[in-house]
């Protein structure tokens, strides 16, 4: 698949502090790529970059191949960038004709309608944006940033303020865009259980600097169950692992947290640990998940980027 | 760009607060008009007296004038001479765009279009229609509601008026553009528009004349309020006049007035280049 977005070095200072600081992203044709990160951490900044509302300090951006100061290529993209860009004094269907009149769509009645239809918006209702709930001002956004059936789509959580029903609404439409019409979607958001419900790629953004891409299926690979072990005395519990039960392939954490990535008995390690005098306070099975392992990432970067201090892994 | 002006249009001609407008400057001249005749009708006069209207020789005095002035010096008087359209020109260019940026609606236009200038030369284009449209009905309405209200006034030189009504409204094309660069500077209405106000009614060309004055320079005729005020001096007003006798005190010359309209579009042209200048600068919030 080819790539559809590159960076290259792409950096955004604001005075001497660097917001997006020399990425490399990497969006492939058909990807639904999941762009997470913490607060402050430059998401924001980055797809308001790959959209053109925020110019580099340095680097260069190549969307469909070509630089993003062709007007073509900005033809190609639907954005929805933090709040949605709208008008409170009218109504969704006004906002959209705008939109549409703006993008130099002729008659554009019938795309709207579906469109408002699809996000779950009633194109007759005249009560004007500035009365609409969070929600339905996002599934507007979401229906503005569809006008023109873009090649590609810039979502900035665009989960935020969605009911249950809205999310998975907005999953399946996300879902159908990329797979019927293949679509190309980047979408970034806080809520990672319902991010990994779709993204086939994930990029993980940390102080600005991208710190990992990964494909779903090495994500997968990556996020091994494990058993979970809390001790009173994790050193001591290692030692006794290693020799006792031969298990190698373990990681010491803080806090007397051990985390055993090997196929072990839960009863054996217990009834060991007792009888050397370690008690255990739990153990369990675990499988880890997109937040698991963004969280583990974040952890392990902030260790790196500090002390170095904390648990060691055996692979 | 095409795409982007006729948006433009659209969401201007379909927003109430325009005729809102409009309808209140209307009733403002309605007002004026009624009050002119109660003071000049004598039996109109009579009536009001008894029931409580006091008339001073001050606005005896201001009746009697009234009576006097053509209905070209009335509309250039409340359009340029008062300040009428600088204020609300700069008023409605403030409003307009800074809420592109504050409401957002500001990243569906700079998501779609590389070229920010795109933004600036429509938007000031919306601001030129505008204008032309107050100045167009406004006038009308003055000529109507005069004859309406049935003074004898006489309307003046057509030629004179229209060519006053044309000035008026090229001279306001270069202070859309400044209130343009204000608001790409600040993006704050309230500020922007106190600016652009500001510098609209000549305050600072009018401080850089009393400077340069000093030393036998005259150079107000360059800065574009100057043309608004000759705009209002065509039709003959150039009395209340602070800009023309402040720079030369007597009626204006066609040479003149060429040359400050030459003048208002180099400044329009500088004030487009600088407005891009700025919004480039600056992200799209």
């Amino acid at each position: 698949m080819k790539n559809i977005i590159v960076t290259q070095n792409l950096t955004k200072m604001y005075g001497d502090k660097a917001a997006v600081s020399s990425m490399d992203m990497h969006v492939k044709q058909g990807d639904i790529y999941g762009f997470i990160g913490r607060n402050g951490s430059g998401k924001s900044t980055t797809l308001k970059m790959l959209c053109g509302l925020a110019f580099p300090t340095q680097g260069n951006i190549r969307v469909f191949g070509q630089s993003l100061s062709q007007e073509s290529v900005r033809k190609r993209i639907g954005v929805l960038i933090e709040s949605p860009g709208l008008e409170g004094g009218r109504s969704a269907y006004e906002n959209m004709y705008l939109k549409a009149s703006l993008m130099g769509i002729v008659d554009p009645d019938k795309e709207i309608r579906e469109l408002l239809t699809l996000t779950g918006l009633n194109p007759d209702n005249k009560k004007l944006v500035k009365r609409y709930s969070m929600g339905m001002k996002q599934r507007l956004g979401i229906a503005m940033a569809l006008l023109g059936g873009p090649d590609l789509l810039i979502l900035d959580e665009p989960i935020n303020g969605l009911d249950p029903e809205g999310m998975s609404q907005l999953r399946s439409l996300l879902a159908d865009l990329n797979q019927k019409k293949g679509v190309t979607i980047l979408i970034s958001s806080h809520i990672l259980g319902e991010l990994s419900k779709m993204a086939t790629r994930y990029g993980i953004i940390k102080d600005g600097c991208l710190v990992k891409e990964i494909s779903k299926e090495e994500l997968s690979a990556e996020c091994k169950d494990y058993l979970y072990l809390k001790t009173s005395d994790s050193k001591m519990a290692a030692v006794l692992l290693e020799e006792k039960l031969g298990i190698q392939n373990y990681e010491v954490r803080p806090e007397g947290e051990i985390r055993i990535y090997q196929k072990a008995d839960p009863g054996q390690i217990t009834a060991e640990m007792t009888s050397a005098g370690i008690p255990v306070y739990a153990i369990y099975g675990h499988q880890q998940d997109l937040e698991g392992y963004f969280l583990d990432l974040m952890g392990k970067e902030s260790k790196t980027g500090s002390s170095k201090k904390g648990g060691r892994r055996h692979a | 760009m095409l795409n982007l002006t006729r948006m433009e249009f659209r969401r201007l001609f379909r927003d109430k607060s325009v005729y809102i407008t409009l309808a209140a400057f209307l009733g403002f001249i309605l007002i004026a008009l009624i009050t002119m005749k109660l003071m000049t009708d004598p039996g109109l006069l009579a009536f009001a007296t008894e029931n409580g209207f006091e008339l001073t020789a001050e606005d005896q005095a201001d009746a009697a004038s009234f009576l006097r002035i053509t209905i070209a010096d009335f509309v250039s008087n409340l359009l340029f001479s008062g300040g009428l359209m600088v204020c609300f020109s700069a008023i409605f260019c403030a409003l307009s765009t800074c809420d592109d940026f504050s409401s957002g609606f500001g990243k569906n236009i700079f998501s779609y279009y590389p070229n920010r200038g795109y933004y600036i030369i429509s938007k000031i284009v919306i601001h030129c229609a505008i204008n032309a449209m107050f100045i167009l009905v406004l006038a009308a309405a003055s000529i109507l509601l005069f004859k309406i209200c049935g003074f004898s006034n006489h309307l003046g030189d057509p030629l004179k008026m229209a060519l006053m009504l044309l000035t008026g409204w090229v001279a306001l094309i270069p202070l859309a553009a400044q209130n343009m660069l204000f608001c790409m500077l600040i993006r704050n209405a309230a500020v922007a528009s106190i600016l652009s106000i500001f510098c609209g009614l000549g305050t600072v060309a009018g401080t850089i004349e009393v400077v340069t004055g000093l030393f036998g320079i005259h150079i107000v005729q360059f800065f574009p309020p100057y043309l608004v005020m000759m705009a209002a001096s065509i039709s003959g007003s150039s009395a209340s006049n602070n800009f023309i006798s402040l720079a030369l005190g007597q009626n204006v010359l066609p040479d003149e007035l060429l040359l400050s309209v030459f003048a208002s579009l180099l400044w329009t042209l500088f004030y487009i280049w600088l407005s891009q200048k700025v919004l480039c600068k600056k992200d799209i919030c």
